[in-house]
């Protein structure tokens, strides 16, 4: 168990994960951080940037680290209406899309202006979900978001079913993948599955992380930016997060059970 | 015919209840001037404008959190620093309470629990202070949620731009 002062993060320099050491208390101060969605968290070229559920978007920089252990924190407020925002990313230097809050509207996704501070919503929920069950379809869509990283697309995997949208970066549905929709999902006595739990991209290719329930297979799901299959990794151990690199060489790992090492995957040999 | 009928009644009612809510606003902010709390109170803000967000016991953390985030938000695009979190509550230890749980920078005023009309408020509410203490722009944003963006990024963005 991590006690509230333990640090939040841990450096390590790549590529062979050289231990620097740690950072980042949690707490209401200006190099502090309030609730950071782990699962937000992605490179930047200083260091890498997370969402704060209090804070808003914070990037970090650490390009000091290794000489002095300090760190610099930008933050980037949100407005009341997207206090507490879910699944948010951060298309370009102005825009951030996120889930709305359950019941606040009819779309899918919200859209926010960092510039003009203007919120909006777009993007139809799929056909497939019944109007009478209006009042699930908030937990029952809940997915994970990522964007391309020269901020063309975005696309939204699915967590309670497979299946993934893709988005440019005009707010246009581009595709919809429909791989298993389980039956009466919106149904609040039925079973409700886990499929995706974490997305990551590069500008070639979508790394989804799958559970694949009722058989709990976890298996890493690589498609393109068009909506096609590339390859599919089951992987042995549980993975609990990962990453890959801009030039998809390497996967990153963490384990579930072995919390004590990073797990490091050569991509050459399957992305020829 | 039958669905454009439908369409039509819906806009009706969105108008009434809009115009109803409205009406709720201005009759707070009407007996809100009546009571003459702020002359009473803080006769010391004069000469300075504050924007003011005012609970009582009874409202829900989330929404106060909410607006305090739009108060940080103005803050850093406008550099208006003038930010109240003014409390009425009956026991004045649950006010400092609460405000340790938010996450908030600015100041807080405890109002006394003498008010009846502040103890009936079912939602926080937001309002400018002039330098000659009078009232403005009262708004709740769980009244009027359309509202929100237009009233802190737009009409209180322009205010504060204004010179005194």
């Amino acid at each position: 168990m991590r006690s509230f002062s333990d640090p939040l993060y841990s450096v390590f320099e790549m590529p062979d994960c050289n231990y620097l050491g740690d950072f980042g208390t949690l707490g209401r101060g200006p190099k502090e951080f309030g609730v950071p969605d782990a699962r937000t968290a992605s490179a930047t070229e200083k260091g890498f940037k997370v969402f704060d559920t209090r804070k808003g978007l914070l990037f970090i920089d650490i390009t000091d680290f290794s000489v002095n252990n300090s760190f610099e924190i930008k933050q980037i407020r949100l407005p009341g209406e997207l206090y507490i925002l879910n699944d948010p990313v951060q298309i370009n230097d102005s825009i951030i899309y996120g889930m709305p809050y359950v019941g606040k509207s009819d779309k899918l996704f919200v859209k926010y202006n960092i510039q003009s501070s203007e919120v909006d919503y777009f993007g139809k929920y799929p056909s497939f979900c019944p109007k009478e069950s209006k009042d699930n379809y908030w937990a029952m869509l809940w997915r994970h978001s990522v964007i391309k990283l020269d901020g063309t697309k975005f696309t939204s995997f699915f967590a309670r079913m497979k299946m993934f949208l893709i988005y440019n970066n005009s707010e246009v549905l581009e595709k919809e993948v429909l791989i298993n929709i389980p039956k009466n999902i919106f149904d609040p006595k039925g079973n409700v599955m886990t499929f995706y739990k974490e997305v990551k991209a590069t500008n070639e290719y979508i790394y989804a992380l799958c559970l694949n329930e009722p058989e709990n297979k976890t298996s890493l799901e690589i498609w393109d930016w068009q909506g096609n299959p590339v390859a599919k990794l089951n992987m042995d151990n549980q993975i609990f997060s990962f990453d890959v690199t801009n030039d998809n060489t390497k996967l990153y790992c963490i384990d579930q059970m072995i919390i004590d090492k990073i797990f490091i995957y050569e991509l050459n040999s399957i992305l020829k | 015919m039958k669905e454009n009928t439908i369409y039509i009644i819906s806009i009706v009612l969105l108008l009434c209840l809009n115009c109803f809510l409205s009406y709720e606003l201005i009759t707070i902010h009407r007996n809100f001037q009546e009571e003459n709390i702020i002359n009473t109170e803080y006769s010391h803000w004069e000469g300075n404008r504050h924007i003011v967000i005012l609970f009582n016991n009874n409202q829900c953390t989330t929404c106060i959190q909410k607006i305090l985030l739009d108060f940080s938000l103005v803050k850093q695009k406008t550099g208006f620093t003038n930010f109240i979190i003014m409390g009425c509550f009956k026991d004045e230890n649950d006010f400092f309470e609460l405000i340790n749980q938010l996450d908030n920078e600015f100041r807080h005023e405890y109002l006394v629990d003498k008010y009846l009309l502040l103890r009936k408020l079912k939602y926080p509410i937001v309002f400018i202070v002039d330098d000659t203490l009078n009232i403005k722009y009262l708004y709740s944003p769980d009244l009027l949620p359309e509202k929100r963006n237009w009233y802190f990024y737009s009409l209180i963005t322009q205010y504060i731009s204004m010179k005194n």
